[in-house]
């Protein structure tokens, strides 16, 4: 089956989910719903033809009396094609799998997909400059320890925990209210964000430290997204760089920018690229490392702050070479 | 109004998928660039009108640069969670009669067991004009809809039964379908092939709202960091590598502007730096290994199933991934490449960290305090001056056994400081 298919089409799911409870729907319910739960721009060629009133036209649904019911009586099942199927089966593979399910689920899991034929495997996919010591290597299981943070972000809730590094760090019986957990690919590391109401401020940790997590029945009353994205929006900074326009160049540079908010401009007359890119203060450690990586074909325009400490690094790495 | 009329819905992904790829990526391209790249002005604007209605608009944006539009997409990683990218999947077109049977098949099988084809056919619903479902449009799509995995069959005699798949679901808990639907949250964002799990998260979706009466919130549990969501984009051409990988069949490949070869496939690379993904494989129409980027790839065929002596060739190539920093060097010799890091331990310990974790296991040796040698045996060590050059002035490359990469690097260095002074 190709990826490409008619049936993960979202207005199938769409009718779907209308298909159940032998619900009938008034033509101003279908255009809520419409507005609600698919994504995009509604195609009104496709959802006039779905919810065709005209006899003889008519395709799942049967109209009268001012209202949609599905033309068969009876609850749509709910099944997956063999695409999810395969999916399912492919997750026992998974090297992640232990730090989200628990040893019975991944049981129920092998069993209920043991029939299902796979024709693709992940295994055939070999990632390369992934970091070393992270989650698929170290050999930590966070076992059901993702899952309880997700509920605490959900219901607000505050975890109680421990978090030691020898010779650095001993902090104990610790409570904070998770707001996010922070996952990168590329360093294959868990961080959990969260705010800390005795001190008032937010903070991030490695996952890989901390010890001895237990859900507290604390919730915190406020809204506590609504004072992250205020946290976030004043930490974020612009930085913008002049690009030349060697291919190689360009195509890096932009895949590596590619998971932060920017904005780009071809100057045609120049013949540059100009990129601004926002970031986390943070962060900037790891963009500075980012630009350095491209060596003389990026420049830093503003701000003044990095663009001295980019050019005070080139320097001295230019000098090494001059003996 | 017909399903044939819409001109949102596409038949074939490729229709978008170079021009949603530049506007996720680069997002400064105008209408006449896009002319400029060989694409025609009218094909450019039938395909924004569809990528900009697939997309949400806090998603997709539009802006004006020197009196002329662009379209970029607006990222932002508290949003990462949802893959918006994978989402274009799911704008396939179909017919009336796709849509019908696919709910009427199910619907009636639902309610019954087991049912012949006579058996659908006479409980199908018969009002619709056009759409007249007849024993040889019926015995299609029951075929298609075995073969997507909705339903399945049984022969007892000459007689075939149908009934639904099976629910792999079932004996699951609400709590444990919480748990699988985080999980796929998310391998969704951290597979390297993400499209399967956004389907199957989405259907589980549906399966809890549906079948269990599950609330399902939309609260937002992970961010995602150095995500490139766009290789989803080529996850239908990726499938249908893996499928040869896995078969062990060999695979006509079409790439733009290059002629079909039959490929040997040994193994894909992706490379989370930089988001590229590869396949590597033998080029049996031009006889040499070769690795070929999948997002060059414009169509992946089985061609026939590979002999011993073909699959020995792919076999003997499998080191070539332990030997090279991603892709480069394939008919190349290992080199040597010492590099010299030089850094304040007690302030920057975590260069010492950066080099253990980002190293690819090369041999770390303290010369004295602040100095360390860092060796690696690699097919080519140019492949590493963009790593090198991330350190700055911490890294000095000593040598790289015939290769220029020290002179390379030096006169980057020359080169970025012109820059800056020139400003």
């Amino acid at each position: 089956m190709n990826l490409f298919d008619e049936t993960e089409n979202k207005y199938f799911e769409f009718i779907s989910y209308l298909l159940q409870n032998n619900r009938k729907y008034s033509k101003g319910e279908v255009n809520l719903l419409i507005e609600q739960l698919l994504t995009g721009e509604a195609d009104f060629d496709v959802t006039d033809a779905i919810f065709s009133t005209k006899e003889g036209e008519e395709l799942v649904f049967k109209y009268s009396d001012g209202q949609y019911e599905s033309a068969i009586a009876t609850d749509f099942p709910i099944r997956m094609g063999i695409i999810e199927q395969q999916a399912a089966k492919s997750l026992l593979e998974n090297e992640y799998i232990t730090h989200f399910l628990s040893e019975e689920t991944i049981e129920k899991l092998r069993t209920n997909t043991e029939s299902i034929p796979v024709d693709w495997s992940t295994k055939d996919i070999q990632v390369k400059n992934l970091f070393s010591s992270g989650a698929t290597e170290n050999g930590k299981n966070f076992g059901s320890i993702i899952s309880l943070i997700a509920k605490a972000i959900k219901e607000r809730k505050a975890i109680i925990y421990d978090n030691v590094r020898e010779g650095m760090f001993e902090y104990r019986n610790v409570s904070v209210f998770p707001v996010e957990i922070e996952f990168s690919i590329m360093n294959d590391r868990f961080r959990i964000c969260a705010f800390e109401s005795s001190q008032n401020r937010f903070l991030k940790m490695n996952l890989d430290t901390m010890e001895n997590i237990k859900l507290s029945s604390e919730v915190y009353e406020e809204d506590l997204e609504e004072m992250y994205q205020t946290f976030l929006k004043s930490n974020t900074r612009i930085v913008k760089l002049d690009i030349e326009p060697v291919d190689h160049v360009i195509e890096r540079c932009f895949r590596i920018f590619s998971y932060y908010d920017r904005k780009a401009r071809y100057d045609k007359q120049d013949n540059k690229y100009r990129l601004e890119i926002s970031y986390l203060k943070f962060d900037e450690t790891e963009i500075i490392k980012d630009i350095l990586s491209l060596g003389g074909y990026a420049t830093v325009i503003e701000p003044k702050h990095l663009q001295k400490e980019i050019y005070r690094r080139v320097l001295a790495a230019s000098k090494l070479y001059e003996d | 109004m017909a399903l044939r009329d819409s001109v949102l819905l596409i038949r074939d992904y490729e229709n978008i998928r170079q021009i949603l790829r530049d506007i996720y990526i680069y997002g400064c391209f105008t209408r006449d660039d896009f002319i400029e790249m060989g694409i025609s002005g009218r094909k450019y604007d039938n395909e924004q009108r569809r990528i900009s209605a697939y997309l949400p608009d806090k998603f997709i944006q539009k802006r004006r640069v020197d009196k002329k539009v662009l379209l970029y997409c607006s990222y932002h990683i508290e949003d990462s969670e949802k893959n918006y990218l994978s989402g274009t999947f799911r704008n396939k077109s179909f017919t009336a009669l796709d849509v019908m049977a696919f709910f009427f098949v199910q619907q009636l099988l639902g309610e019954r067991k087991e049912m012949t084809a006579p058996e659908i056919l006479e409980a199908l619903p018969n009002y619709n004009t056009t759409v007249v479902f007849t024993k040889d449009n019926l015995r299609v799509k029951l075929d298609e809809l075995v073969e997507k995995g909705y339903i399945k069959f049984r022969k007892e005699g000459r007689t075939v039964f149908y009934s639904l798949t099976e629910d792999i679901w079932e004996n699951f808990t609400d709590d444990e379908l919480y748990d699988l639907n985080l999980y796929l949250k998310f391998v969704k964002n951290v597979s390297p092939l993400e499209v399967p799990y956004y389907f199957l998260e989405e259907k589980l979706h549906l399966y809890m709202k549906c079948e269990r009466n599950l609330e399902m919130d939309n609260e937002k549990v992970f961010a995602f960091k150095h995500n490139h969501f766009f290789d989803s984009l080529d996850n239908d051409v990726l499938l249908e590598i893996l499928r040869g990988c896995k078969s062990g069949h060999s695979l006509n490949i079409q790439m733009q502007v290059q002629e079909l070869i039959e490929a040997f496939p040994a193994i894909v690379i992706h490379d989370s730096t930089y988001g590229r993904q590869y396949l590597y494989c033998f080029d049996n129409s031009n006889k040499k290994q070769r690795v070929i980027r999948v997002d060059k790839v414009t169509s992946v065929k089985p061609k026939k199933t590979m002999d011993s002596k073909e699959k020995s060739i792919v076999e003997g190539m499998k080191c070539f991934i332990k030997e090279c920093w991603c892709t480069s060097g394939i008919n190349e010799e290992r080199k040597e490449l010492i590099i010299e890091f030089r850094f304040d331990e007690e302030k920057e310990a975590y260069i010492l960290r950066r080099i253990e974790y980002e190293g690819h296991e090369g041999e770390i040796t303290k010369k004295m305090d602040g100095v360390y040698e860092y060796k690696i045996k690699i097919r080519d060590p140019d492949e590493m001056i963009p790593w090198i050059r991330s350190f700055g002035e911490r890294a000095k490359v000593i040598s790289s056994e015939g290769r220029n990469t020290r002179e390379t690097i030096a006169n980057d260095w020359k080169k970025a400081v012109t820059n800056y002074e020139s400003i």
